[in-house]
């Protein structure tokens, strides 16, 4: 197990990248320490293969390494980088993995989405443990692509314009995306009862 | 201000309101505290969107490798961009790549081995081919030395961790389908639970069988006799010959195999392929020269995190950054004896709000809740 000099552990993006095109495996092993865990949870959303998205991952950082000597110098966000990279390469190799835009999900238009009236919509107490679980639960249910957006914008920090790079979709697709999932977490708050009340109904029979 | 007839989904889709929830600064907490302020019946409603950031970036965040698989993702990467005479090849199927390393490992490890034989020019102890044998097929194989003067600790696949003292040696397969490993010196073992799939650690002349314990194991090359010594759980020693039976539940009489208890060790004699309970006056982790590691009883009441960390650091040889300013006045109260390395960091970091990873040879721990 070689050992990280140091100095690179708080080193700007900027400086590990051109630690990068010189040609310093210690800068790429750096890059790889900062961003392969974010990177890898959000390859995860992408497909539930581990193996696959633990390859993918690899042959990334493989491919700045190989491809040192043609990069831009100049580079605004490794992290941004890296992800849209990751992405390319998961639809490459896994055809089955549909990436064209989604009809059904396209022809909401977001002004028709936005009508929930705050008077209608209590604001109850959720404690933090309840909305855990219900959020928990509902990410398991929501289309792959919404989640992928949830992700990249609620962990990862990203913003719309970087999403939409990221997922080779327009914008507004991105914030559909968001708006669809977050409508699907206000209105299944009455999920865990609902499902409660399906158990005991099955216990019952 | 725009937020004035923001509603619970408008708050959560403006990223400047994300922003100041995951990263709050002097001059956000102004202009939101301004806000709640000017709109105090927009208080609940934000505070409620607040918890929604939070959770939503944990829920979304619950996808991490572990450790084991970052470490071997890591040892891949570096291994393969030094094989500068592949050339690039775009990957088509996608487990290519891993059989291509899988294979390169055997092979490397292969040639380190007939090179050890020839080198011993001997017979190999009866552990070692007891290890090799049950190993299945095409499983590959790490040895790490230590060849430091300070102990340096291992990271299993299944989450066990092994610090081994300097001029130690142990062999185990990258990936543990089988729990199996093979020591020559000294080390101290911590020992993922899980009984369905027993630890089993192969020296000279023994093999040791656990349940998810800690022990330490005394194993030199010669023929001086070989030690081990139980700190929790319960261990079976079983010494090795042709004839040895590990996994029926042994009918061998008590001079082939004894069961540990903690604080009992037993010791083998080669000569007479003997093992001896021994009754020790002075408990084995107590005496001189024994690692820190096993020395320590992990037992913290209200102890102030620094001190914490510095203990782990120091039984483990491992270099802990965290935020000093921010979780140097946190304390913890926890028993963390023999339980492995990572185990014992999720511990400490599920106290602290907080989550680690491990950076080359550092653990980096960032989150966290500050304490006054």
């Amino acid at each position: 197990m070689a050992s990280l000099p140091t100095f690179w552990i708080h080193s700007t993006d900027q400086q590990l990248w051109q630690g990068l095109c010189e040609g310093d495996d210690a800068a790429l092993t750096a890059i790889f320490d900062r961003y392969h865990v974010t990177l890898y949870n959000y390859g995860r959303k992408l497909s539930s293969d581990s193996d696959l998205i633990k390859d993918a991952v690899q042959e990334v950082f493989i491919d700045i390494w190989r491809m040192r000597a043609t990069l831009s110098r100049e580079i605004t966000s490794i992290k941004f980088y890296l992800y849209r990279a990751l992405r390319r390469r998961l639809q490459r190799i896994q055809g089955k993995y549909q990436l064209g835009e989604d009809i059904q999900e396209i022809y909401d238009d977001e002004t028709t989405l936005t009508v929930i009236n705050e008077e209608t919509v209590q604001i109850e107490e959720e404690s933090r443990d309840l909305l855990r679980r219900r959020l928990q639960e509902l990410l398991t249910q929501l289309p792959k692509r919404q989640v992928e957006a949830l992700t990249l914008y609620y962990y990862d920090d990203f913003g719309i314009r970087e999403i939409a790079q990221i997922m080779d979709v327009n914008e507004k697709s991105v914030r559909n995306f968001l708006h669809r999932g977050l409508k699907a977490l206000r209105h299944n708050r009455n999920w865990l009862i609902g499902s409660l009340l399906i158990l005991l109904f099955l216990i019952n029979q | 201000m725009k937020q004035a007839s923001y509603s619970l989904i408008d708050f959560l889709k403006d990223p400047d309101f994300r922003d100041w929830v995951k990263h709050p600064d002097e001059a956000q907490d102004i202009y939101w505290q301004q806000f709640q302020e000017l709109h105090p019946d927009k208080k609940p409603v934000l505070e409620q969107a607040r918890q929604y950031v939070l959770v939503l970036a944990e829920q979304t965040a619950q996808d991490k490798p572990s450790m084991a698989e970052s470490q071997l993702m890591r040892q891949t990467i570096q291994q393969r961009i030094h094989e500068t005479t592949i050339p690039f090849t775009p990957s088509v199927a996608y487990n290519w790549s891993w059989t291509r390393i899988a294979a390169s490992v055997v092979l490397v490890l292969g040639l380190g081995i007939t090179a050890y034989w020839y080198s011993q020019n001997e017979k190999q102890p009866q552990g070692y081919q007891r290890f090799i044998q049950s190993a299945p097929q095409g499983t590959a194989l790490s040895e790490t030395r230590n060849n430091d003067t300070k102990p340096l600790t291992i990271f299993l696949s299944d989450g066990s961790s092994v610090v081994l003292q300097p001029g130690s040696r142990l062999s185990y397969p990258n990936t543990l389908t089988k729990r199996e490993v093979y020591l020559t010196g000294k080390a101290f073992f911590e020992v993922v639970k899980d009984p369905a799939n027993p630890f089993l650690v192969y020296t000279r002349g023994v093999a040791t069988k656990v349940l998810g314990t800690s022990f330490s194991i005394d194993a030199p090359e010669t023929n001086q006799p070989i030690k081990v010594a139980v700190k929790t759980g319960k261990v079976a020693v079983y010494s090795l010959d042709e004839t040895t039976s590990l996994y029926p539940e042994s009918t061998d009489s008590e001079q082939n195999s004894l069961v540990l208890t903690p604080n009992q060790s037993a010791e083998y004699v080669a000569d007479s392929h003997h093992l001896v309970r021994k009754t020790d006056t002075v408990s084995t982790f107590l005496q001189p020269g024994t690692l820190i590691v096993a020395k320590q009883s992990f037992d913290f009441d209200e102890t102030p995190v620094s001190d914490v960390f510095r203990t782990l650091e120091k039984a483990y040889g491992i270099d802990i950054v965290y935020n000093e300013s921010a979780l140097g006045k946190c304390s913890l109260t926890a028993s963390l004896v023999g339980q492995p390395f990572h185990e014992k960091l999720s511990a400490v970091c599920k106290a602290l709000d907080a989550h680690y990873s491990i950076q080359g040879n550092q653990v980096v721990i960032t989150g966290g809740q500050r304490c006054q």
